[in-house]
């Protein structure tokens, strides 16, 4: 998928486990799983403005386009 | 959805009842015409008694292969239809309605209506007499097990969207 989410660096700038950002946003463990490894075929905008709060970034600090 | 769930739940009950009627009635037949328990013969035909009145409650030719299959196996095979039917309409009652355990219960039921009713009806036939009302019994099974076939297939893409759906995060 084109898409990448890299939540996994944002997490370990934030020093904050998946675990607390699922709690966090209100996600289990296991869909923020499925997001983190590419499996989603897409997030809602408000699950973006959670993860955005949590993390205290951009949407663009957790996405990247890479072309297939 | 919650008129869905309560009609689909009191039919339900109604298709359980029905299917144990027709099982009650099996095996109550069963017995009567094995030991002659509460049963009449006149000669050409034979009379099940009811268990508490003597009155008849079913009747049939007194020949052995009209017994078993214009009798008990009509009898046993409308037990099936009426448990299947049950599980078809408890299929509306479940909280998540695309599942692939309630496709299984439309298959089961769509496959019964679709190719159990003819060789049924066939094998009775080489035996006894068929009347017309029974081959449009067949017909009827065999077009509510196309339209259920229908409804299996809307839920296979029912489930496919569910997952689908479920991957949005």
């Amino acid at each position: 998928m084109p898409i990448i989410i890299n939540i996994d660096v944002m997490l370990a700038k934030r020093k904050m486990q998946s675990k607390e950002l699922a709690e966090k946003i209100g996600i289990t463990a296991v869909n923020l799983s499925i997001l983190k490894t590419g499996k989603a075929k897409g997030f809602r905008f408000d699950t973006l403005e959670a993860i955005c709060k949590a993390l205290e970034c951009q949407p663009g600090d957790i996405m990247e386009y890479v072309e297939e | 959805m919650k008129k869905i769930k309560s009609l689909a739940g009191i039919l339900f009950y109604i298709s359980r009842i029905c299917a144990l009627g027709y099982a009650l009635l099996a095996i109550y037949s069963a017995t009567s015409l094995l030991t002659g328990w509460k049963l009449i013969t006149n000669g050409a035909y034979f009379n099940v008694l009811s268990p508490f009145t003597d009155k008849p409650i079913l009747i049939g030719e007194n020949n052995l292969p009209y017994i078993i299959f214009d009798f008990l196996l009509v009898l046993i095979l409308y037990f099936i239809f009426f448990w299947l039917l049950g599980n078809v309409f408890k299929v509306f009652t479940e909280p998540r309605l695309f599942s692939n355990r309630n496709i299984r219960q439309l298959k089961y039921f769509y496959l019964a209506n679709i190719f159990v009713p003819t060789p049924a009806v066939l094998l009775a036939y080489i035996f006894s007499t068929i009347d017309r009302d029974i081959i449009i019994l067949v017909i009827l099974h065999f077009i509510i097990g196309i339209f259920t076939y229908f409804l299996a297939e809307i839920f296979k893409r029912g489930v496919n969207l569910q997952n689908e759906q479920d991957l949005y995060i």
